[in-house]
């Protein structure tokens, strides 16, 4: 999984392609530190459009990440989402946890 | 004497109680690692077990539908549509009960190798930091018989200069916290050691339980793949035998009990494919934990890696002890004594 960070105004965008899986546990660890470095009140947005699967433990760590942003008073939002990952997203109620935005 | 080498000391002592509390939290996350690995492995446990009983209810009821239909009999068809719809609804909640427990244990176990990550950093940070305290205890060392060299050097040129007892208080303050440190040296030896070996022992007993919960896990999720595979060839018996009664239906004028045959073939299809999909994510959900195992320790032996870090730095603190042993004693602060 890749991923590539930018920022403008109040808002970050994290664009992410590949498949989102375990192992990527070291590299997401390391972007929540840089997401902790954000402004509080920072909107971030996980753009999942080029995302080709998910599996339980990205969405282990899509939860994580929005506890943080809650921690901070930002808002996070995951966006684009394609087939498979919303299929995930769905069957694991992810909506109920995370704003997604089709 | 200058001000870094009366610093120095001080500066020694600082150093040593921040890595003394360094190494009391690693230990203690190391501790906390342990135990949020077996609660993840148990949570994971029950999810699958929640899977298998899903899949067995609609199995159940799959069957009992088909038999139902076999004889058919007007009233007792739809009553046994209203029980279909209860458990239907009861697996809807179920499904929605174990979507929830599903997120929770993917969180636990994400947070555990995050908090892995802290602690071979904090590993790390603490070896580091005991490096430094090496190099700036040996130059506590050489600054101090320096200064015993200089002292003996003004006396022999001068016998009354007064610097030269200065130098000497300094050089006998130095070797007096060196003793000091000496003494909280050997405390945090033993320290490191109590708790090396607690953390081993601790270590050989959860190892055994993360061995059978991996074991119990393959079995369930094994179960929980053949009654996925039986649902389905249920689902293909119901629709065989509704199609077969589509003919007597039609015979009997019931139009509305086309209807209701089709919503509860769509509501038992919906069912099964949802079950389906828990199992996909019970499946992924069993073999991150394995990952997730993987990373922590297997063996007694890959624990003791883990600890031994600790008793390197350990190891290293019994270096500065032997060093110290061999330090010559502080100066006596009379000004017309002979430097050792």
């Amino acid at each position: 999984m890749l991923y590539h960070m930018r920022t403008k105004d109040k808002m970050t965008t994290i664009a992410m392609s590949g498949r989102f899986t375990y192992t990527d546990h070291a590299g997401f660890h390391t972007l929540l530190g840089r997401i902790k470095d954000l402004p509080d009140g920072t909107d971030v947005v996980f753009d999942l459009s080029r995302v080709e699967f998910a599996d339980s433990a990205a969405l282990g760590m899509l939860v994580i990440a929005n506890d943080l942003s809650q921690q901070k008073n930002q808002t996070l939002t995951i966006r684009h989402p394609r087939e498979q990952v919303c299929m995930a997203f769905e069957i694991a109620a992810m909506s109920t946890l995370l704003k997604i935005e089709a | 004497m200058t001000a870094s080498a009366t610093n120095t000391p001080l500066t020694l002592l600082n150093d040593f109680a921040g890595l003394s509390t360094m190494h009391r939290q690693t230990v203690g996350n190391l501790t906390n690692t342990m135990d949020m690995v077996a609660t993840a492995q148990r949570n994971t446990m029950e999810v699958s077990s929640k899977c298998r009983q899903l899949a067995d209810s609609v199995v159940r009821h799959g069957r009992h539908s088909c038999e139902v239909l076999r004889d058919f009999d007007m009233i007792t068809y739809e009553g046994e549509q209203v029980r279909m719809r209860d458990i239907t609804s009861q697996a809807e909640a179920l499904v929605g009960d174990m979507a929830d427990e599903i997120i929770v244990v993917a969180r636990d176990m994400m947070q555990m190798v995050f908090k892995v990550h802290d602690v071979n950093k904090m590993l790390e940070t603490a070896q580091q930091a005991v490096q430094q305290l090496q190099a700036i205890h040996w130059q506590t060392r050489m600054l101090t018989l320096s200064a015993k060299a200089a002292s003996a050097t003004l006396l022999e040129l001068e016998p009354d200069n007064r610097l030269s007892s200065q130098i000497d208080e300094v050089a006998s303050e130095m070797g007096a916290t060196i003793s000091t440190l000496e003494a909280s040296l050997t405390g945090m030896n033993t320290y490191l050691g109590e708790h090396a070996e607690k953390l081993a022992s601790m270590a050989a007993i959860d190892i055994d339980e993360y061995i059978r919960a991996r074991a119990q896990i393959a079995q369930l999720n094994g179960r929980l793949q053949s009654h996925a595979g039986q649902s389905r060839s249920m689902l293909d018996m119901l629709q065989q035998t509704i199609t077969h009664q589509q003919s007597a239906i039609e015979r009997l004028s019931m139009p509305d009990a086309t209807s209701v045959q089709a919503t509860s073939v769509a509501q038992v299809n919906h069912m099964i494919a949802a079950m389906a999909a828990m199992a996909d994510i019970g499946g992924m959900l069993e073999k991150n934990c394995e990952n997730v195992v993987s990373i922590t320790p297997t063996s007694p032996l890959d624990l003791l890696e883990r600890v031994n870090l600790s008793i390197d730095i350990r190891n290293r603190l019994a270096e500065l002890l032997v060093d110290n042993t061999t330090l010559p004693q502080p100066a006596n602060a009379n000004p017309m004594s002979q430097a050792v």
